[in-house]
């Protein structure tokens, strides 16, 4: 891990929109815990929900972590989401707006970039896709 | 408020309902999954607001203490958020977007303003629309003495009806070759270029037209240069022709006349051997006359291209056993330059013939085509790759440059058709006055 955990991390299994609820709701209190403004709370809860919402529709099943980071004093959340499902065929397309419907709007993963401070992802085309998305606190 | 937005305040009354009673991050994400529908279904930021306001305000209106309607409030804010960041991710991708774009544009920017050629749009009705800076070097105008104008003033009098032809094909959609058009700068002086322009279009529509103008003065002085040179050479070969035909010649003469009184004087049988050597003097005489009259034939100026083609042909066979044939006549006679550069043209691709074809024959054709002369010679030798012989330059391209440039100097193009196996064959087409297919008569 690059960042040292300031409390345990906070793991949500993602298999159904309800879960999704669930996930922003352990967002928002890590990010709040860290005294995010509220409107960078709902930066957070808003990733949280298109990276689960990505999960459920594309993979049916894949979990989102949660961790509270610190990098030399500065603080932050990190969202992780995970998922086995097909992967991505083409990361650099996939994150290309109008890729999807959703990405033509400028939501979806292309969205969650631009949303956050830093953006990861990993997929490995047949055995599931791995985003890494990380607000600091301004 | 229509049916879609009451559907979708009812909806976020809901939201906010849910949300004042407890339900928390349910509520929130009913509210963020609105605002995406809402982006979804084309409708903006502002009408949110809308539905955020109504709903607020009946929820006000119920609240039964000043301490119930501020929390109201605060509650309402964060629902509201939530509600507007699918707009705030949209709103990001264009900002990002429009920093690619300026970007991008300033990419070309610089590529046009560095351009060393003129870059040029016209709109359909022939004025000027851009200009980039080179313009003002090579033409010393300001760009904004020109930009709205008209084009027309900026081309040279007699080049301006192509000009106005040219514009009306790409007005049309179509892309013509490069042309050539003179141009006046400033200083009056008119300046050679050469033109690309192709039709800018907007959705299938033909909107204007784009353009790159080189200045071609230096190449112009090179041709200018090379036809200067072709024409000293040309005096030169002339005077050579004069001394091997009339000094040489005399001076053999004077020869026969010295070996014919000597032979006089001799005993018959050395008198024959004598003969014997007179005979190869003849020989030597002939080959002298025909050799300079091939270098310069007279017989081009007095005669005209067909005999002194004939000529050359007949001493090309002799000398190296091709069988040539001259086919058609070249017709009407026409300008020295025109007829020195087809003869000189001819002699070329002859000795290439020679060297290179492995050719037992030849046929020089001409025929006349309106105002186009067109000449060319075929042979049945080895052929070659065209492509290849004409990407190499000098001495090794068969003199095919020499062959162009002689051409460029008289408007003339070349076409070369070859099959390796199956021959070769170089088509010359130059500009004539038109006209019959007139007998050859000495040129005036």
């Amino acid at each position: 891990m690059r960042f040292a955990l300031i409390a345990d991390e906070v793991r949500v299994a993602i298999d159904s929109d309800a879960d999704i609820v669930s996930a922003r709701q352990k967002g928002r209190g890590l990010a709040s815990q860290c005294g995010f403004p509220s409107t960078d709370l709902a930066v957070v809860a808003t990733a949280i929900s298109e990276l689960a919402r990505n999960i459920v529709r594309y993979a049916v099943r894949g979990e989102v972590i949660l961790r509270l980071i610190d990098d030399n004093g500065r603080r932050g959340v990190e969202v992780v989401a995970t998922d086995d499902g097909p992967g991505i065929p083409d990361i650099t397309l996939a994150m290309q707006d109008g890729y999807s419907t959703s990405g033509s709007l400028g939501l979806g993963l292309p969205g969650v970039r631009r949303l956050m401070d830093e953006f990861e992802i990993a997929s490995d085309f047949g055995k599931g896709t791995t985003v890494t998305a990380r607000k600091w606190k301004r | 408020m229509n049916a879609e937005l009451r559907e979708l305040a009812d909806e976020y009354a809901r939201a906010l309902e849910n949300y004042l009673v407890g339900r928390g991050e349910a509520a929130l994400q009913d509210a963020y999954e609105l605002g995406r529908k809402t982006l979804a279904k084309g409708l903006g930021m502002l009408d949110v607001a809308t539905i955020q306001q109504r709903v607020l305000l009946k929820c006000l209106m119920r609240a039964p203490t000043t301490k119930e309607g501020t929390r109201i409030l605060r509650m309402a804010h964060k629902l509201f958020v939530e509600s507007l960041l699918p707009f705030e991710m949209s709103h990001r991708r264009v900002q990002e977007v429009n920093t690619a774009l300026r970007e991008s544009e300033q990419r070309y920017r610089n590529l046009v303003d560095t351009a060393r050629d003129v870059i040029y749009t016209l709109s359909i009705d022939g004025k000027i629309k851009s200009l980039n800076p080179v313009f003002e070097t090579i033409t010393g105008w300001l760009r904004d003495e020109w930009i709205g104008k008209e084009f027309s003033p900026l081309v040279h009098p007699d080049d301006l009806p192509r000009a106005t032809t040219l514009l009306q094909v790409v007005l049309a959609g179509r892309v013509p070759p490069t042309f050539e058009l003179r141009v006046r700068s400033k200083s009056g002086a008119y300046i050679p270029g050469e033109f690309t322009a192709t039709p800018q279009t907007q959705e299938g529509r033909v909107v204007g037209v784009l353009g790159v103008a080189r200045d071609i003065t230096d190449r112009k002085r090179a041709e200018e240069a090379l036809r200067g040179l072709n024409e000293a050479l040309e005096e030169e070969i002339k005077r050579i022709a004069h001394a091997l035909h009339d000094e040489a010649g005399q001076l053999l003469a004077s020869v026969h006349i010295g070996l014919a009184e000597v032979a006089r004087d001799l005993p018959p049988h050395t008198s024959r051997r004598l003969d014997d050597v007179r005979g190869l003097l003849t020989k030597i005489e002939e080959q002298l006359r025909h050799l300079s009259h091939e270098l310069r034939p007279t017989i081009l100026d007095d005669l005209g291209l067909h005999p002194a083609i004939e000529f050359l042909a007949d001493g090309v066979s002799r000398r190296t056993g091709l069988q040539i044939t001259v086919e058609g006549v070249p017709g009407k006679r026409m300008p020295a330059p025109t007829e020195t550069a087809l003869y000189r043209i001819v002699q070329e691709a002859l000795t290439n013939v020679t060297k290179h074809a492995q050719a037992s024959r030849v046929t020089i054709r001409f025929a006349r085509d309106g105002r186009l002369l067109r000449c060319s010679i075929g042979d049945n030798g080895a052929g070659f790759d065209v492509l290849a012989v004409q990407a190499r330059r000098g001495a090794r391209g068969l003199g095919l440059i020499g062959i162009q440039e002689r051409l460029n100097a008289v408007g003339g193009t070349l076409n070369i058709t070859s099959i390796p196996g199956s021959g070769a064959e170089l088509i010359i087409c130059v500009p004539v006055e038109a006209g019959g297919a007139d007998a050859d008569s000495p040129r005036r």
